[in-house]
């Protein structure tokens, strides 16, 4: 073979999430009947992809997509004076498992604090949305939003529990990505399938007992480093390393006259195929050169405060249409998010939203105008809500009791709202789910049983599958 | 009946052995099989189905009892119950429904599960008393495989130097060996490996894989997990290793060497593996994972779902998890001194002790922590079903240096000798002080001859010819003019006549107050908004003397116009003032405090005294010409430090000099008193001398905290630095007989609400025993498990696939190895070796197997086809180079890689640089070696197998990364200007451990040419070789 520039066969699953694969079978074999997923849906699939769109802190739910009149209303009153007070009843507040005993965070907080901002009604779904998020509310009649989630760590790792199911005080397990991947496998051979772009903390793997094939390769959207060794670190001319690949790939086809069949072989010398693939791909899906200009502004890569996200969005749509399966983003600087107000609610949200408003509702339109919405699957997604009373004067806390989370694309019905919290925003209510569920709708929409993952010895999760929530569903 | 329908089962749609039985055993077994029959009943055979339990035959009826209870909506009766599992779907319950219409048929002889405890692993191993070679041998004769050839013998040789030491032979270690390769040639190989310091440091990170080993990491600062120094763990593995301890012996060492011989410290590393799990946030987080890693690590038994409820495989109960847990109940961490290092973020001893003796365990109902059973407490116990002898722990009376590690040989020798150490670095800082202090500027002498007096005032009355008022309110009194408007504006009194050019000015004045500046000074040269300033500031957030240059109106504040000085508000204070052309010195009350060069021509200009945000009282003023033989300083001078900070100075080093020596008697004072406990003499004694100590470093404190005056609250801090002088000084007056001991040792904290501070002297003088017994009862000859286990573990790791498949659960899901005979064999003739490591891996590498080819190549068509996966080792098994050993492989073969055995944690950031061995750098979840990450690294949560994954960014990172092409560099380096020929055949033999086919050979130096002859990208291309991270 001759690597150069030709066009390369269309892998499969082959390549990553399928050699990923290869490694976890060849470890199992021994275990009888077991046979890794096929890569091909299991049932019917509505969504090829999923972008996934994670705001690290904590989103207050009621100035964002579940706007509460009635914490106006009795601002400055403690919750026991309003007729809400049921809300703080012991029993309701027992699923909540805490992590970082006596911190300064994560406490009950009684004083009601006002909505921060105004709302109004959006599409023809009429959905109330915070005048803060203007530009998704334009998206809002393509939008489920489900505003009754809740969880159980009051602390910033459950950002680690929306990912993966599992509480922190519990052994790390592989997060959806990382599940989607290994279920699914990979749409091309010039990327990898399973991206992330942005910060983590409390958890910087995805794979966990599923293998490292399975972690998010970590991209950054700078075309001359997107990726750890994309580039040579030590120049070198590009046709001495086409003559390298090329040298590399004739003694390993040598190699393997005298080892057939050997798998791992077969495996690496596709490997090396990819990685050249992967040099070129990578920084040409980093580079928006080609984008139009209308499209740019469209995200907002024309205005300082949206053009690092709209970036990462313009990057995530490339990476979509070039067959990445999972494409996970991560907004907020920090430890522990920078969405986590616990003071300066007002400044901090109004900043962030604006960050991030313009570039989804962008991201959305475009894969409208390109098609790519029928199949993408966009979930906006945070790790749990903000308190419905202040802390200090002008901040609110960590809130695991109910949030809202959002989906919108491949096989979900836009312009839905699907359940509530209470009147104060304190408890998911009507219809209230657990992360899990999130995880088991997206799994379904990409054809996927949400029981039916698994490895020898170790099923997705043991508890807790996630019911699908059909009333998002077209 | 039955053999009826039986016979009529092929024309089914249903198999009840295919479809049927499977299902049943894996929903219903568990508490309806050979484990457990509640309500009396069994589903393990269609009999015992029809026989039934409380309610009878579940199998009779249209509507069975068996089917009504799987689809039953009804909570109460659902089956399996809410909990323990989701209720069946449709197509198994038409398949049930199929079966039973059918009439449930079944085989005639259907047999009932097997007892658990007859499960082959909780049985002894016995000895075939034949070696390896021979029974695989006849498994392979018996099932017609026939094995492969003997491999080339240099990648035997590369495979014992990579399995037994982690690095490839180099080229004239292979030309060496190529020239016997008799086995007698081969056991010295291997007895010369076994005996290098670094098959130490191979096998340890394997065993770091499986016992957790990881770095201790938090939140920034915050110890979260692990402890801190735990690297001493890891050397004790390393050294264990190399002397070849018995396996059986770092068992017991590393559950309970604190129990087992308290006062070896050496051993006392080997607890860093209890150490390792410990989590600053959950007690029960922290005991579940050290439960959970102890039992999958040593036993290969499965205990975390135990937690919860009964185990649905094997016979252990909830209950036994607990008594489990109530081992380690008592089990806290702390660091101890390490001998010559005194502060313990340097240096200490990570280790396991018990504390709370006698704290109860009770059941968590369900699993749930905050839902404890009180009824009764459970007793420290081992799991029934492998308690071969009755588990007796013995309370273990520990020696005092246990319980008070102040008492260990070295610590006063070591307290000692820090002090000792601050003695010398007070009293050198006292002399660079004192050199200070010579070097500084002298208050100037007095003028000889008496200069023109301008004006002298002492604003007792208002003096409208001298003086403007700019603005301001003004008032007079007998002590002088006060202003008091405060506010951030400059307010002045001007004064009338013309001030000359070269003039003294001497300012006496009181600040009184000020929003925030309470900047006080004289402006000269002041014409059309221009003006120079010389003020003082008693701004809280930094008190300053700073000169301030106006020009149109607008302010500079030029750095070296600025000196921090104490300048406090109701304090009286001169500035003087003396100016020849642009030279300006200041003193503040006769010492010098600043001198400045303006750096602009000056202008004549009016003269003002001025405040600026301040309530400022004038006390007096006098200025006149200045006199001709007054000398000036240059600015120059301002280097050295002002007299005032200098005598400060001085006065501190004094004060610590003080405080240095005072420590010493304080030291051996309270080290005798705690050796002699109860002796109210020396208690009294050590009282006594603590007081002095503690006095003279109030002493130091408070001098500290006049000195800084810019700190947050520096008044407050001066203030609370003057009570505790007094305190101190009371305290010396009656000391009386509490002392605290030395700082000998630091408890971890028992969760985040404890203080910080957690320096405890002393612990129980008793351990519980619970842990040793455990160890020893894991460690005994009796045990089925321990040592199959590790036999498994090592197994894998030289052939590639183990024998029992789940390293980590030897429980009824593992099927009874296809070899439980070498298996067995292998495991009782390491426990007769002294559970010598280094005598299994001789069994090991020199047998017949480990020599054998792992080609299929002309492999025997039949073998091929019935063991494609090669479960009866026909062949050898190729396997993939760990992360550590490609990087540790690079940097060998380019003869970088430095052998410097243990040491500290080294920084993860410099494992692409650094030519230390990969199992040295910090390892934690917190932390990512790009470099070793992309080769499935070893995951610090578990990681009782590696992956072997293959992934492109493996490709990358060995065509891209600095490191490969240095690697590449450097070995071209050493291989010298061969010709191409030469060149490719060493280049072989560094990079692959053998000489290239001809093909190779060929395409090689076709590359080679492609290459423009370029040695270096040549042989990166090697090292991208499959063959290079591949064990052949």
């Amino acid at each position: 073979m001759n690597f150069k520039h030709q066009p390369t066969p269309f892998l499969r699953r082959d390549i990553l999430g399928g050699l990923g694969s290869i490694a976890v079978a060849s470890m199992l074999k021994a275990e009888e009947g077991w046979q890794p997923p096929s890569g091909l849906p299991v049932t019917p699939q509505k969504a090829k992809r999923v972008i996934w769109l994670f705001m690290r802190g904590g989103v207050s739910h009621m100035e964002s997509f579940d706007p509460k009149p009635m914490l106006t209303k009795y601002a400055g009153k403690s919750i026991g004076e309003t007729p809400f007070a049921s809300v703080q009843d012991p029993e309701k507040l027992k699923k909540v498992r805490v992590v970082v005993v006596n911190d300064a965070n994560g406490k009950q907080r009684t004083t009601i604090y006002p909505l921060q901002v105004g709302y109004k009604k959006y599409g023809q779904c009429g959905i109330e949305i915070s005048d803060w998020f203007p530009h998704i509310g334009s998206c809002a009649d393509e939008i489920a939003f489900i505003r009754s989630m809740w969880t159980t760590d009051d602390n910033h790792g459950a950002q680690v529990q929306f990912h993966s199911g599992r509480h922190m005080l519990e052994p790390r397990v592989p997060t959806l990505g990382a599940w989607v991947t290994y279920g699914l496998g990979s749409m091309t051979d010039n990327l990898p399938s399973f991206i992330n772009m942005g910060p983590r903390y409390f958890d910087i793997r995805d794979g966990h007992y599923l293998g490292p094939a399975y972690d998010a390769v970590n991209l950054k959207v700078d075309p001359k480093n997107p990726l750890t060794f994309a580039a040579p670190e030590i120049a070198v001319g590009k046709p001495e390393q086409a003559a390298q690949f090329d040298l590399i790939h004739k003694l390993n086809t040598l190699n393997a006259e005298q080892y057939p069949g050997d798998k791992t072989l077969a495996a690496r010398m596709k490997s090396y195929q990819l990685a050249f693939n992967m040099q070129t791909a990578v920084p040409e899906t980093m580079n928006l050169d080609s984008e139009s200009e209308a499209t740019k502004k469209l995200y907002g890569l024309d205005d300082k405060v949206t053009e690092p996200f709209a970036r990462q969005l313009i990057v995530a749509r490339r990476l979509a249409e070039r067959g990445v399966r999972f494409i996970q983003l991560q907004h907020g600087d920090g430890a522990a998010g920078a969405w986590d107000s616990h003071s300066g609610l007002k400044k901090n949200h109004s900043m962030l939203a604006q960050q991030v408003d313009k570039p989804i509702s962008g991201l959305l339109k475009d894969l409208k105008q390109r098609g790519l919405l029928d199949d993408t699957l966009v979930v906006f997604a945070t790790e749990f809500g903000r308190t419905p009373g202040s802390q200090g004067s002008d901040g609110r806390d960590h809130h695991p009791y109910g949030f809202s989370v959002w989906m919108a694309g491949g096989g979900i019905k836009g312009g839905t709202i699907h359940g509530s919290t209470d009147e104060l925003g304190f408890h998911a209510v009507e219809h209230p789910h657990y992360v899990t569920d999130v995880h088991a709708t997206i799994l379904q929409l990409l054809g996927l049983d949400p029981h039916q993952l698994e490895i020898p010895g170790r099923k997705r999760l043991e508890r807790d599958f996630g019911h699908v929530i059909g009333q998002v569903l077209a | 009946m039955l053999a009826l329908a039986w016979m009529a089962l092929p024309a089914l749609a249903v198999d009840y052995e295919k479809e049927i039985k499977p299902l049943l055993k894996e929903r219903c077994y568990a508490c309806h099989g050979a484990l457990k029959q509640k309500a009396d009943l069994r589903l393990d055979t269609a009999a015992a189905m029809r026989k039934g339990g409380d309610g009878g035959d579940i199998l009779a009826g249209d509507h069975s009892l068996l089917l009504e209870r799987v689809t039953t909506t009804d909570k109460e009766d659902r089956m399996p119950p809410e909990g323990e599992g989701s209720m069946l779907n449709t197509e198994q319950v038409a398949k049930l429904k199929a079966w039973l219409v059918a009439g449930a048929p079944s085989p005639a002889n259907e047999q009932p599960e097997a007892d658990p405890r007859a499960h082959w692993a909780y049985q002894m191993p016995k000895s075939s008393g034949k070696p390896v070679d021979a029974l695989l041998a006849a498994r392979l004769a018996s099932k017609n495989l026939k094995p492969q050839p003997e491999a080339e013998p240099e990648l035997w040789l590369r495979r014992v130097y990579l399995d037994l030491i982690g690095l490839p032979p180099t080229p004239e270690q292979i030309t060496a060996f190529l020239k016997d390769t008799s086995m007698p040639a081969r056991q010295r190989v291997v007895d010369h490996l076994l005996g290098t310091p670094q098959y130490g440091e191979r096998w340890a990170r394997h065993f770091m894989d499986i016992w957790r080993y990881c770095d201790w990491y938090g939140l920034g600062a915050q110890l979260r997990h692990s402890q801190k120094h735990i690297w001493h763990w890891r050397d004790w593995i390393v050294e264990s290793l190399n002397t070849d301890k018995g396996y059986d012996q770092m068992i017991v060492q590393m559950l309970a060497a604190d129990e087992l011989a308290p006062e070896d410290r050496d051993n006392l590393r080997a607890t860093g593996f209890l150490a390792r799990s410990y989590y600053l946030f959950n007690r029960t987080t922290w005991l579940d994972e050290t439960i959970e890693h102890t039992c999958r690590a040593f036993l290969g038994l499965t205990m975390q779902c135990v937690k919860c409820h009964d185990h649905k495989y094997d016979p252990i109960e909830q209950a036994d998890y607990y008594r489990m847990r109530a081992i380690f109940e008592p089990l806290h961490v702390r660091l101890d001194p390490w001998q010559g290092e005194t502060d313990f973020d340097k240096n200490g001893l990570p280790r396991v002790f018990d504390l709370h003796l006698d704290k109860p365990t009770f059941r968590h109902v369900r699993g749930d922590e905050k839902n404890e059973d009180k009824s009764k407490p459970l007793k420290a116990g081992v799991p029934q079903v492998l308690e071969f002898a009755s588990f007796q722990p013995a309370s273990v009376k520990l020696p005092p240096a246990s319980a008070k590690p102040a008492l260990l040989p070295f610590v006063l020798e070591d307290h000692l000798g820090a002090a000792e150490r601050e003695i010398t670095a007070a009293q050198k800082a006292l002399d660079q002080a004192r050199q200070t202090l010579a070097k500084s500027p002298q208050p100037a002498a007095k003028p000889v001859t008496t200069p023109k007096v301008i004006v002298s005032d002492d604003f007792t009355a208002a003096k409208p010819d001298h003086w403007e008022i700019i603005k301001g309110d003004w008032k007079h009194s007998p002590t002088g003019v006060r202003q008091h408007e405060t506010g951030a504006e400059r307010r002045s009194l001007r004064l009338k006549p013309a001030p000359p050019a070269d003039f003294e000015a001497s300012l006496s004045f009181t600040i009184r107050g000020g929003q925030k500046w309470k900047s006080v000074g004289i402006a000269f040269d002041s014409a059309d908004g221009d003006d120079v300033m010389v003020y003082m500031s008693a701004f809280s957030g930094g008190s300053k003397i700073q000169i301030a240059l106006a020009s149109a109106g607008k302010s500079t504040y030029p750095a070296a116009g600025s000196v921090a000085r104490p300048i406090s508000q109701d304090v009286r204070y001169t500035l003087d003032l003396r100016v020849r052309g642009q030279l300006i010195n200041a003193s503040i009350n006769g010492e010098p405090a600043l001198a400045y060069r303006l750096p602009q021509q000056r202008r004549p200009g009016s003269l003002a005294l001025g405040a600026f945000d301040a309530d400022v009282e004038f006390h007096s003023f006098k200025l006149a010409e200045l006199a001709l033989n007054t000398v000036l300083r240059e600015p120059a001078a301002d280097k050295l430090v002002p007299l005032a900070d200098a005598k400060a100075a001085v006065a501190l080093a004094e004060k610590q000099l003080a405080a240095a020596k005072a420590k010493p008697a304080m030291i051996r004072a309270v080290f005798v008193a705690d050796k002699a406990k109860q002796d109210k003499a020396l208690a009294k004694a050590a009282a006594a001398a603590e007081s002095n100590y503690k006095l003279a470093q109030a002493e130091v404190d408070l001098v500290k905290a006049e000195a800084d005056l810019k700190a947050k609250d520096a008044d407050k801090k001066i203030k609370a630095a003057r009570e505790a002088l007094e305190k101190a000084k009371k305290k010396v007056a009656a000391p009386g007989e509490t002392y605290t001991s030395l700082p000998a040792s630091l408890k971890a904290q028992e969760g985040p609400e404890e203080n910080n501070n957690a320096t405890v002297q002393t612990y129980p003088e008793n351990s519980t025993g619970r842990r040793l017994a455990f160890a020893k009862w894991i460690a005994d000859k009796r045990n089925p498990l321990t040592a199959r286990v590790l036999v498994n573990q090592v197994w894998m790791r030289h052939f590639g696939a183990p024998l029992v498949a789940n390293m980590d659960d030897f429980g009824r899901r593992s099927l009874a190895p296809l070899h439980q005979d070498i298996l067995d064999t292998l495991t009782i003739d390491f426990m007769n070796s002294g559970w010598s490591m280094k005598h299994l891996h001789r069994a090991m590498v020199l047998s017949e197997l480990y020599r054998r080819s792992s080609s299929n190549a002309e492999a025997d068509a039949v073998t091929v086809a019935a063991d494609p996966d090669n479960a009866s080792y026909w062949r050898m098994n190729p396997r993939r180079m760990e992360s550590q050993l490609v990087r540790d492989s690079l940097l060998h073969l380019a003869g970088k890689l430095d052998l410097t055995l243990g040491g500290p944690s080294l920084d993860p950031a410099s494992s692409e640089t650094s030519p230390r061995r990969s199992l040295y750098f910090v390892q934690n979840a917190d932390t990512e070696h790009r470099f070793l990450a992309v080769f499935d690294n070893s995951n610090v949560l578990e990681c009782y197998r590696r992956n072997e994954s293959v992934v492109p960014q493996q490709a990358l990172a060995l065509t891209n990364s600095k490191l490969s092409r240095e690697c590449a560099d450097a070995l071209a380096v050493k291989l010298g200007k061969l010709d191409a020929e030469l060149f490719v055949t060493q280049s072989f033999l560094a990079v692959l451990g053998r000489p290239p086919s001809d093909a190779e050979r060929r395409a090689s130096l076709e590359g080679f040419q492609a290459l423009k002859q370029n040695r270096s990208l040549f042989l990166q291309a090697l090292i991208n070789h499959n063959d290079f991270v591949t064990l052949r």
